[in-house]
């Protein structure tokens, strides 16, 4: 199933922040989004999981028209949104948590065969499961976010900012994890701000300016790999 | 001695039915319900009309089924009236607190056109006395003290096992991270609502068969159900539950040293000492 | 905006309050002036807290009953000399809003409604534990009246009416300088935006106290005016139903605007009595007034009138949480 975001327009109340934004996912495939801060890559994500007002424009996943439905129902299709920074649940353990990502029927049924690949997955959240979420450190809690959202049984997974503010080392362990759920077949859009990472996980990416998408880089050759960093840096990296 | 004990035993009981609904809602939704009372009363006047030969005269056990759904529906109407319209405004827990107070003067005044301010009686689910400790009780004080755990570690098990109970927890923990995860938060709401109006109806029919049926009787029980749940902590059901016995304790004990027109006094002083101290009360987190 | 420093409506307004009660004459005409005036102390002092400052204080009612109380209590029982005792009503109240706030403003949100509700309980509970001293749940008779002179105010009830009215001028000419002086403005700045208001230099603790204590002033001089007028100190004073009727004068008046609580305390009372015919109805009525005023017009009668008011309804309606984003500024 493929997610095709047509002329998106949305915003807080009476601010718009998105100005028509047009990216597509097709099936099984990641794509990344970067671009300075406040720009809307955020809110991109939360127009598409359902957590903004009255967007217009077009918002398609598989068959379903996906514009203005509220997150239920976008869970519902297959789209699951990991915020950033998210604090999880502090007061549940990890097994509660993770169980929670399971909330929707579909996902619900499903459960314990998730609950078998997140653990292959993240092994150190199989060795936590029954610590409280606010105990875990910041790598863990990141991947215990993103096991969350993978109990959900995504077809689509939206990661924002998944490696903000981790240490190098850790930031390429959890890349490694995601590339091993990306073989797994599942769509991802992923949002960061290290464009290097986004290179290496995804084929195409999308330079979000101002709430316009102002550059679309649709695979890896060196000349355009070249041209993102001097424009988004303003220098050639060596 | 025995005897006071027995009879904090019996009071907390009776407190910790009426004080798990209002600290249901206060832990899942952060607003403090002062309709709690009247949802109390209401469902004592539902169970006597159905069951009363001058309402329905339908018998007691058709009074208290019918109690237990007219708690559930009243709850859920409360909230799609009273709460709903202002949760996510600012100030919303302030503005709560003003609309179920107009909610509950507007039922209490309702209940008092409809039927009159004369006492009511409600036949006792079990009736008779009985020795405990040397003391004796009514069959229903120790009804209560049996149903009140029972009951309440019913919900407590709900709210750990179940998928809707670890809904209502995530929602009060992290509500934006809820939502994403596909939680309908309106409907969370609307059940914790409805749960919380059958617990105060179970209160309130286990206590018009000990006292009467008026319409203020739930005043006094809110004031107590406050008390407990602000003394227990925010949130924590474990805490309310603590926080019953605890209060009724020092009741019990307030009530025969120092005789019980000061014993209200010596609650307040009790609970604006542990507003002060420690706000978040005996168990319960910083909000 | 009446300006009463200007000559001309300083002189309509004293020509007005000395016609009033040939205006409202008769007993049970003028008995209601009187009560509506005072509730509309009591109401528009408590705009002070509620409405500029955005302190949920529930415990303006027991300023209110206490100031009362102290009346009843004095003169009945410790002998102290009319008048005299209203100077005390207004030093307890004082001692009691300042515990009161201090006590209040170390917490934040619903826990300073709920521990001032607390307070107010308490006073309830001491007052109906005390029978000898403050007649308990039946309350106190015989306060004696007011007096100039040898001549009991009791003797003409206008004596009384003038009082009423020269409390409640005083009341809202204090409070509208209050609102509009700088004290007033921070308060309003530290409602709305705290943290710049504190970053401006703007004490935050010392303005809410003051403005808690302000407020029972005013408010508990309404209350011994009462008891010396009604004659009796009774616990009512301190019931769901009057505070019920107080809050309503202030939302439904409108928070923030010292008239609007002052015109529905007039409005509502009068309704009150006019409604008195079909028994509870009426609270039922003004119970369904505070939640569709909260409802729909969340500045009050008085944001129909004052442009100015509506940007403030508009504020207080504020944007609903899934416009807001999770992270920025949020106005308060």
């Amino acid at each position: 199933m493929s997610l095709v975001v047509e002329d998106l327009r949305a915003g807080y109340g009476r601010i718009e922040v998105l100005h028509g934004i047009n990216i597509e996912v097709p099936d099984g495939s990641r794509i990344g989004l970067f671009g300075p801060n406040g720009h809307g890559k955020t809110t991109l994500l939360r127009a598409i999981s359902g957590l903004l007002q009255l967007p217009r424009g077009r918002v398609r996943f598989g068959g379903d028209d996906l514009t203005g439905a509220n997150t239920q129902r976008v869970v519902e299709c297959g789209i699951i949104h990991v915020p950033q920074g998210s604090t999880l649940f502090p007061r549940m353990t990890v097994l509660e948590a993770l169980t929670l990502g399971a909330y929707s029927p579909h996902a619900w049924q499903r459960r314990r065969d998730n609950f078998d690949r997140v653990f292959t997955l993240f092994p150190r959240l199989s060795e936590r499961r029954d610590q409280q979420c606010r105990t875990l450190s910041g790598g863990e809690r990141q991947m215990a976010a993103i096991a969350i959202g993978l109990m959900g049984d995504p077809r689509l997974l939206m990661l924002d900012e998944p490696t903000l503010g981790l240490a190098p080392k850790v930031r390429a362990d959890l890349e490694q994890r995601i590339q091993t759920i990306a073989e797994s077949g599942v769509s991802m859009i992923i949002v960061d701000q290290d464009v290097e990472l986004l290179f290496g996980l995804c084929r195409r990416l999308y330079l979000i300016e101002q709430g316009r998408v102002s550059l679309e880089v649709a695979d890896r050759g060196e000349v355009q790999h070249q041209e993102v960093l001097r424009r988004y840096f303003g220098t050639v990296s060596a | 001695m025995s005897a006071i004990i027995v009879s904090g035993l019996v009071s907390g009981s009776l407190y910790a039915l009426m004080a798990s609904g209002l600290s249901l809602v206060w832990g899942a939704l952060g607003v403090f319900n002062f309709a709690h009372g009247v949802l109390l009363m209401m469902a004592a006047y539902a169970a006597w009309w159905v069951s009363s030969s001058s309402g329905l005269g339908a018998g007691l056990a058709a009074g208290v089924v019918a109690a237990v759904v007219f708690s559930a529906l009243a709850g859920a109407l409360l909230y799609w009236v009273l709460v709903r319209p202002w949760l996510g405004k600012p100030d919303a827990e302030l503005s709560v607190i003003m609309t179920t107070i107009a909610g509950a003067i507007f039922l209490e005044n309702l209940v008092l056109e409809v039927f009159g301010g004369h006492y009511k009686e409600l036949d006792q689910v079990v009736t008779g006395t009985v020795m405990l400790a040397g003391t004796t009780v009514q069959a229903q004080d120790l009804m209560a003290i049996f149903l009140a755990p029972a009951l309440l570690g019913g919900v407590a098990a709900l709210l750990t096992r179940s998928r809707t109970g670890l809904a209502v927890r995530a929602i009060a923990q992290n509500r934006d991270a809820a939502r994403l995860l596909g939680i309908n938060i309106e409907r969370i709401y609307l059940v914790t609502f409805a749960v919380s109006a059958v617990l105060a109806g179970i209160a309130g029919i286990t206590i018009a068969g000990l006292f009467s049926i008026s319409p203020a009787m739930g005043n006094d029980p809110l004031l107590r159900a406050f008390v407990v749940v602000v003394f227990g902590g925010l949130g924590s059901l474990i805490g309310t539950i603590a926080g019953a016995y605890v209060i009724g304790m020092v009741e019990a004990v307030s009530s025969y040293y120092i005789g019980i027109y000061w014993t209200p006094v010596v609650l307040f002083l009790v609970l604006i000492a542990v507003l002060t101290v420690r706000p978040t009360g005996l168990m319960g987190r910083a909000p | 905006m009446i300006r009463p420093a200007s000559g001309v409506g300083l002189l309509v307004l004293i020509a007005a309050a000395l016609a009033a009660p040939q205006v409202f004459s008769g007993s049970v005409a003028q008995n209601l002036a009187i009560l509506s005036m005072l509730y509309a102390i009591v109401a528009s002092n408590w705009d002070l807290t509620l409405g500029y400052a955005g302190i949920f204080n529930f415990a303006h009612v027991a300023f209110f009953g206490i100031g009362c109380y102290v009346a009843a209590i004095s003169t009945l029982h410790f002998g102290v000399p009319v008048w005299w005792d209203l100077v005390l009503a207004v030093v307890v109240v004082a001692l009691m809003s300042g515990i009161t706030a201090v006590l209040a403003l170390r917490l934040r949100g619903i826990y300073v409604a709920l521990v001032t509700f607390a307070l107010t309980q308490l006073c309830v509970a001491l007052i109906n534990s005390q029978k000898e001293i403050a007649g308990g749940p039946i309350g106190l008779v015989g306060v004696p009246d007011l007096s100039i002179g040898g001549f009991a105010f009791g003797n003409d009830q206008r004596w009384y009416f003038y009082s009423a009215e020269l409390l409640l001028i005083a009341s809202t000419v204090t409070m509208r300088w209050l609102a509009t002086s700088d004290f007033g403005i921070s308060l309003v700045a530290l409602r709305d935006f705290e943290d710049y208001a504190v970053s401006r230099g703007i004490p935050p603790t010392r303005q809410r106290v003051l403005a808690i204590v302000a407020s029972g002033v005013f408010t508990s001089l309404a209350g011994a005016l009462y008891a010396h007028y009604l004659g009796v100190a009774s616990p009512d004073v301190f019931s769901f139903s009057l505070s019920t009727l107080l809050l309503s004068m202030v939302l439904v008046g409108g928070a923030a605007t010292t008239y609007g609580p002052i015109v529905a305390a007039i409005v509502l009372t009068l309704m009150a009595e006019k409604l008195a015919g079909i028994g509870n109805i009426r609270f039922m009525v003004i119970a369904a007034l505070i939640v569709l005023t909260l409802r729909f017009l969340p500045g009050g009668a008085w944001s129909l009138v004052s442009p100015l008011r509506l940007r403030l309804a508009a504020h207080q309606a504020g944007p609903s949480e899934s416009d807001q984003p999770s992270t920025g500024p949020h106005p308060r």
